[in-house]
Parts: structure tokens; sequence; C-alpha cells
């Protein structure tokens, strides 16, 4: 079932097909019946989405200028807890600046980064393992091999060596972050290839004359790519604290513009007299990457033909 | 399903501990309590009379009674409150947090500020410059005299060792000004280059005695003799890279070991024949975090920590701890390359819009917590020789008339400025960078600011390779003439020329107004921003001497 078809289903907002098991019932639950079975999913995507819609509209929507400075109210507390006027919603830093506005717009950069860098990740991984899972033999090995190399080295400690010597550009950290997880996608692929290349559907494909290129991204690869795209969800999050463990290190994107890790590393002289400089770029780093793991892990249940029912 | 319930639960309960854990943080108050410890010692007199208890033994047929006299001691208590003043134990071994280590432990290489701090620890001077009276007074000397003109004539002390044994006389003074001169120059400190005002390294008269011959009067002749000697058969045997690796000087405490970016390990020099610092061993610890340094004070980590935030100063002093808080001749002070390649630069206006557009009295109360003193557009601090009243208020924030000049300089719009700001190298260096970065910003200019690390940046310094538009540095007024030195690849030649005219005058009040001048030059022209002095903010236990730091951030422990 393609996969769109799997989510909707999933989601109860479309009937099982015939064929299925449980075809043919009317899907006749509430809408909060459903958002309620599905409540992980439901969270992770609200979480994903909100942040996903600060990045975008942040500079429309952030009451204030996250870069320009107040002198006269460095450390203020967020308004809830000292009602000090103009402190802001979660407070200023010491600068003045506002928390809030600069966590928004910091999550411009990681997300970009995140998903570029997954895109990347995806498009070069699969496209590998797609091509190693067909071919076998020597190119199967030469591609494995490479990938097992990558996989021996300490990403994080190779990443930092190489953004030192080349800069943290947001070009460079987008490309290194994504050469860096091509490898799972490519595992993944490959692995489902292995067995998708051995149906009928594909052998008749070649017996009719497809080409390769043709078998691999018409017949085996939307047949393959379920777990991909739950890897890819999932890797989402690891992306995201790497680029912010990346900025804290001072390593990131040399820029005026915030990042969640450059403001929590900012905030270290000051963590025994203002812990809100800290606390609130860590927590949308943190809700950020429970929402896509929340959110990879429904998309795993959804699409997992094994969990069929029991959900739903 | 559960697990995953419960994974997630946990998480989220986690979240909500941290969150309250950090909202439960303790309000710092603002107080300060300077508690007095007085101990009294009460002693107990106690006389004893004493009754002796002698007894006597008659050996007799019969039985005859003995007289025994007992022995009874009586107690009196008499109480009597007698103040006692407990001798002072110091603890033996100090570490103190330092937010940058030097790069070389050799006396007279590179005058960073993080060498001066520990370099007077280890090494003595000929003479020495004082705080209060701005002259440079011998040390090492008996004496150092102007004989004309062009003349100099120093007397060496006659009981001056170095730590290896060897004595200070003319002969090695000459040795090693003679090896010094033929290395590479860009290993020596701008003190050392004075020399360069000399004919040669000087002429040995007696074993004490040394003239050495200027190349042209000059009001800075003594500056030159705030040398530290280095053992001339060590350094002659080693070179200068291997005096790195086994440094010795004539200083209170002497060398031990050193990891690079890690620590520095001086022990006190019990044969030296001058007075003794109170503590035996002193270990200098490179903390570059300031919370951090302020995290192991209060654990007992270390003892002493340099730079500690004014934000923390109400709780370290209500928690026990001494602070030490002086100014320095130390500014804070941001150079614009003005021939460099950023073509803006090279307008007065649009230089003088940049200082118009930062509220530095702000950033001096908010960023530097009011420590230190801010600089009125110059180098020199109230007080200072050639501190010039004229210029008070000259650039006061006013971001209007900032973005009025970028108008009339044809830069409505603003434009791009690269810089490079220090990271953990003076106090709150980054914080300031950001702050004037942001101001900056608000008039249109976008600043594109890179953040070398300490070690790097020093040497892109020493190269001249640093990134072109603006940088900041400490810049120490006695090493640069209590003018500005202008930063970038050329100089104000009419800059130079005031700073020559002005070294030729011995009159000191003609002197003076020579400064104020070349004050009020540099002031007019914009060619810097000067912020701040840079504070000397010790925080130390209450267990160990009263530390301190001179006006060069040259750390003093008591002696006995």
């Amino acid at each position: 079932m393609p996969i769109l078809n799997k989510l909707l289903v999933g989601l109860s907002l479309r009937d099982k097909p015939e064929g299925i098991i449980g075809a043919g019932k009317k899907n006749r639950r509430s809408l909060g019946h459903r958002l309620w079975v599905n409540r992980m999913g439901v969270v992770g995507g609200v979480l994903m989405l909100a942040f996903l819609v600060g990045a975008l509209l942040g500079p429309w929507i952030t009451p204030h200028d996250p870069v320009a400075i107040d002198l006269s109210r460095p450390f203020a507390k967020p308004i809830w807890l000292d009602m000090q006027e103009g402190a802001g919603i979660l407070g200023k830093d010491n600068l003045g600046r506002d928390i809030f506005s600069r966590v928004i717009v910091g999550s411009r950069t990681s997300l970009i980064v995140a998903f570029s860098a997954v895109s990347i990740g995806i498009l070069s991984g699969v496209t590998l393992g797609l091509i190693a899972g067909y071919k076998r033999g020597l190119v199967d090995d030469i591609i494995m091999r490479v990938a097992d190399t990558q996989t021996a080295i300490p990403f994080l400690v190779l990443l930092i060596a190489v953004i030192a010597f080349l800069g943290g550009s947001l070009m460079n950290m987008i490309l290194f972050l994504g050469l860096g997880s091509w490898v799972g996608f490519a595992r993944l692929i490959r692995g489902e290839e292995l067995s998708i290349r051995e149906r009928d559907y594909v052998h008749a494909a070649q017996a009719l004359g497809a080409s390769d290129l043709r078998i691999m991204f018409r017949h085996i690869l939307p047949n393959g790519l379920q777990p991909v795209i739950v890897a890819a969800s999932l890797s989402f999050g690891s992306v995201i604290l790497t680029e912010a463990a990346l900025s804290f290190l001072g390593l990131g994107v040399a820029t005026q513009i915030p990042t969640w890790g450059k403001m929590v590393a900012d905030s270290r002289d000051y963590v025994t007299v203002a812990w809100h400089l800290s606390v609130f770029p860590a927590v949308a780093i943190m809700l950020v990457v429970l929402g896509a793991n929340l959110f990879g892990d429904w998309l795993r249940d959804v699409l997992d033909p094994r969990l069929k029912g029991k959900r739903l | 399903m559960t697990y995953r319930a419960l994974k997630y639960s946990l998480v989220a309960v986690m979240s909500v501990l941290l969150i309250a854990a950090f909202g439960c943080t303790k309000e710092v108050e603002v107080e300060k309590i300077v508690e007095v410890e007085v101990t009294k010692e009460v002693k107990v007199e106690v006389p004893v009379e004493v009754e002796k208890v002698v007894e006597k033994y008659v050996t007799v047929q019969k039985e005859v009674p003995v007289n025994v006299e007992k022995e009874v001691t009586k107690f009196v208590t008499v109480q009597k409150e007698v103040e006692v003043t407990a001798p002072v134990v110091y603890p033996e071994d100090m570490v103190v947090a330092v937010g940058a280590l030097p790069v070389t432990l050799v006396g007279n290489t590179i005058p960073s500020l993080q060498s001066r701090l520990f370099s007077r620890l280890m090494y003595g001077q000929l003479a020495a410059l004082n705080d209060a009276t701005g002259q440079v007074e011998p040390e090492h000397l008996e004496s150092l005299t102007l004989v004309d003109d062009t003349t100099v004539e120093i007397k060496l002390k006659k009981d001056i060792l170095f730590h290896n044994g060897e004595k200070l006389d003319a002969n090695g003074l000459k040795k090693s000004f003679d090896i010094l001169s033929n290395l590479d120059p860009a290993k020596f400190t701008w003190k050392f280059t004075g020399f360069k005002d000399y004919e040669d390294t000087g002429t040995v008269v007696d074993d004490y005695t040394m003239r050495f011959k200027l190349t042209a009067p000059i009001d800075r002749w003594a500056s030159a003799f705030t040398f530290m000697p280095l053992a001339p058969d060590h350094l002659e045997k080693v070179g200068l890279d291997g005096y790195t690796d086994d440094p010795v000087g004539t200083g209170p405490y002497k060398y031990v070991n050193w990891e690079r970016d890690n620590f520095i390990q001086l022990t006190r020099w019990d044969e030296n024949p001058g007075p003794k610092p109170v503590i035996k061993n002193v270990k200098l610890r490179h903390v570059p975090e300031a919370a951090v340094r302020v995290a192991g004070l209060m654990a007992g980590e270390f003892q002493v920590i340099a730079a500690a935030p004014p934000e923390n100063v109400p709780g370290l002093i209500k928690d026990g701890f001494n602070i030490f808080v002086g100014d320095s001749m130390q500014s804070m002070y941001i150079g614009f390359d003005i021939y460099g390649s950023s073509e803006p630069l090279s307008d007065v206006r649009v230089r003088q819009a940049l200082l118009y557009a930062v509220d530095m009295d702000a950033m001096h109360k908010t960023i530097a917590g009011g420590y230190g003193s801010r600089l009125q557009c110059q180098i020199v601090a109230p007080g200072g020789f050639g501190y010039n009243e004229a210029l008070v208020g000259r650039y006061d924030y006013d971001p209007a008339k900032a973005k009025e000049l970028l108008k009339e300089a044809g830069y409505e719009n603003g434009f791009d400025l690269p810089g490079s700001a220090t990271t953990a190298r003076y106090f709150r260096d980054r914080s300031l960078l950001d702050a004037v970065a942001a101001q900056w910003s608000a008039i249109g200019v976008n600043v594109k600011m890179s953040y070398p690390e300490s070690a790097e940046w020093l040497q892109l310094l020493i190269n001249g390779t640093l990134p072109e538009g603006f940088m900041n540095i400490g810049l120490n007024w006695y090493l640069s003439d209590n003018t500005t030195s202008m930063w970038g690849a050329k100089s104000d030649p009419d800059f130079v020329d005031m700073r020559s005219a002005k070294s030729v005058i011995t009159d000191p009040v003609a002197r003076e107004a020579k400064v104020k001048e070349i004050a009020e030059y540099i002031c007019d022209s914009a060619q810097a921003l000067h912020a701040y002095t840079i504070p000397s903010v010790f925080a130390y236990s209450s267990d160990l001497p009263a530390i301190s730091a001179t006006k060069s951030f040259e750390l003093q422990i008591p002696t006995e």
C-alpha cells in the first residue's frame, strides 16, 4: 500500500482498501478518539509544526529584535516569575536581549541545518544504497566497505576536526552533517532492496526490458522507502543535537544571528545568577528533538504492517 | 506501549524537575557583609597548692600510732579573659584560576596581560614602574641615572642571584643583552625593543656598572630598564627556546612545571635574599569559563580566581570570600583599520558615527559592573599622565546623530564591517564586543565578527594578519607612551610625527601638554573606540593573606 495511504489509514482518515484485513468497515470513530489513539504522533507533529512555523515566520512574529540590546534590563527574569515590566516571556539575557525572540530566530538555523542535512543524507544514502543493493558484487562491496569505514570513525570528533579546519559556515555544516548521515540510509534501503528485488514484479519488469535505473527508482524505491522515512525523522533530532553541540563548542555558524547551541554556550558564565539564559534554549532543543522522535516513533508504528490493527 | 509511555513520562518529569530546580535558584541579594573574626582565647590560671603526704613507717613490736601527713591538692579557678593574637597560618598551596595562560614563560617576551599576571612572581626587574608616581624606579639597580641627554648609567645591586645560583653582574647582563639582540625580534617585548633607542647593548664600566648611549634624547629612556634579567650562562647554554622549557629568574618564586594551556606550577625560592612570600606553592590553572572559576572557588578547588564576574561579587562576599578590585593602566580599546580594505572606515564621518552609536556608559555599568574607569575618548583614564579633560563627553551616545553622519558620508543604508573579537582574553571582552556590534547593527552597520581563540588571536596579532576592519585589545598606557597606538598595517603619519615630537620633550609639563594634544587629535579623527580600563577583580578564600594586583595586573602575594 502506498505510504500516503498507509498514513491516512493510520490516522483513520481513510478506510482500509480491499484485500486488507478490516477492509470495508467504515471508520465511525470521532476525531477526538482518533487523536487520542494517535496521541504520540499528534504531540510530535504539533511540536514539529510549531517550531517549523516559528522558524518560517520568525522575523515577523518575534516581539522584539533578537539582536537589539537593552542595557537597562540585563538578566531580567521571565515576566511570569518576576512581574517586571518589559521583561519578556522568557526574560532577557546579559545584554538585555529578548530570549523568546532569540529562541524563535535560533530555530531557523537549527531547522535549516537539520532539514538540509537530512535531505542530503537521504539523497546520497538512498542512491548509494540502491546501487549497492541492485548491482551487488564489487560495487556493493566497495560502497559498503566505505560505509563501514565511516562508521568506525567517531563521527563527532571527525566533524569537529573538519569544521575547525574549514570554518563553521552554514554550507560546511550542512554538507558535512549530511554526508555523515548517509550510511544509515544506505544500509536501510539496501536491506529492503535485497528482499524486494526478488519479487515477481521486479522480475517482470526486468523481463519486459526495463532499465536498471527505472527498476531501482520506479519499482524498488517506492516499496522500500518506509524505513528510510522513519529513520529520517529520527535522524532529524540527532542532527539538531549535533548542530547545537558544534555551536556550543564555538564551531557553529559564525553569525550574529543566535543559534540555540550558541545561546547555551554564551550563557555558561552566568549560569549561577541567571538560570533562564541557558534553560530556555536547552528546552527548545529538547522539545524539537522530542517532537521529532515522537513523530518518528508514531510513523514507524503506522507504517509497520506487523502492528496493523493494534493501534487503529 | 506501556514502556513507551513510561519512557516519555520520565522525560517529561525530568524536564519539569530540571526547570523547577533552576526556578528555585536562590536570588543573590545585593548586600555587602564583611565579617571580621576576632579570636579570643580564654586562659585558665590554676594556682596549685600542694600538701605533701608523707607516710612514715616505724616497725615496732607493738602498735604505735603513726602520724600521716596527707597530700591535698586544692584547685582554685581564676577565670581571666586574655585576648590572644593567634599566629596566622596560611595554607602552603594556592591555586589561582585564570582565564588564559601566557604562551611563553620567558621574561620580556610578549607583554600580554596573561604573562604579567605571573611574570613578577618569577622574575625581578632592573627597574619597575611605580603605580602611584608613574615613574620608573630601581629594583635590582642601586641607581638609574641620566648622566647627560644621551648617556644613561646603571649600577646593579651586589646581592642579586638567579634561581640557579648565577649572580647578576654587569658582564652577565651585557652577555644576555648581546644574546637577545641577535635573536628573532618578533619574540621580544616592546620593553626590550626599547633598546632600539640606544646605540648598542651598553658598555661595562666595572663589575656592577654599565653605561648606555641613546641615539637621541628621548623621554622614555628609562622604560628600557624595566627589563627582567635572564640568567646569562643558562641562556647561552640553552638558547631562548630552551629557556622556555627551563626558565630561570630572580623573583620570589621559581619554576617547577608547566603544562601548556593547563597550569603553571611555581614554588617559593627559599634562598631568595629578599622578602619571602607567605604562600609556598602557587599554581596558575587555566579555566576559561568564569562560571567554572566561581564554582571552583566555592567548592574549594581554587583559592583565588581572576576576573571574577561582577554579578557574582555580592554572592561571594556573602559566602565569606574576599574580593580585591583594582583599577589598571590597561585600557580596552577597539581600533579601526583606517587604511585597510574597509573603505567606509577611511571616512572620518563614518568612524565618528560608530562612536556616537555606542552607549559606552551603559556598557561600562552593565558589562563591567562599573569596575575600572570609563575612558573619555582617550586611552588614559582620569588622573593618568596626559589625561585631557576637554575630551569628556565628546561622543556621547546619540544614535540619531550617528545615522545622520552615515547619511552624509553616503552610507544611509549601512555597510558590512568585518572585525575580530578576543574571547576570554580580557575582562568581559566578548560581551563588550557583542554589545558594540549590536548597537552598530542598530544604525545599519552589519558587523561580521570572528572570534579567534586566545592563543590563535595573539599569533594573528603578532603576524599582523588579524581580519581587517576593527579589533579590540587591552592596551597598556605605559607601553603605548600614554597615547593611543593606532592599529593597522599603516600608521597615521600625523600621529607618528606628533608622537616622535613628544618623545624628545624632556620637560614633564610640556610633554604632558603634547600627550593631551595627541589624545585630542586621535579623538577628533575618531581612530578608535575607547571603552574602559580593565579592572583587576580577584576573589579569594578568607584563609589567604590579602591578595592584590598592581595596575599592570602583576599578582602580589604578601611577604613574611
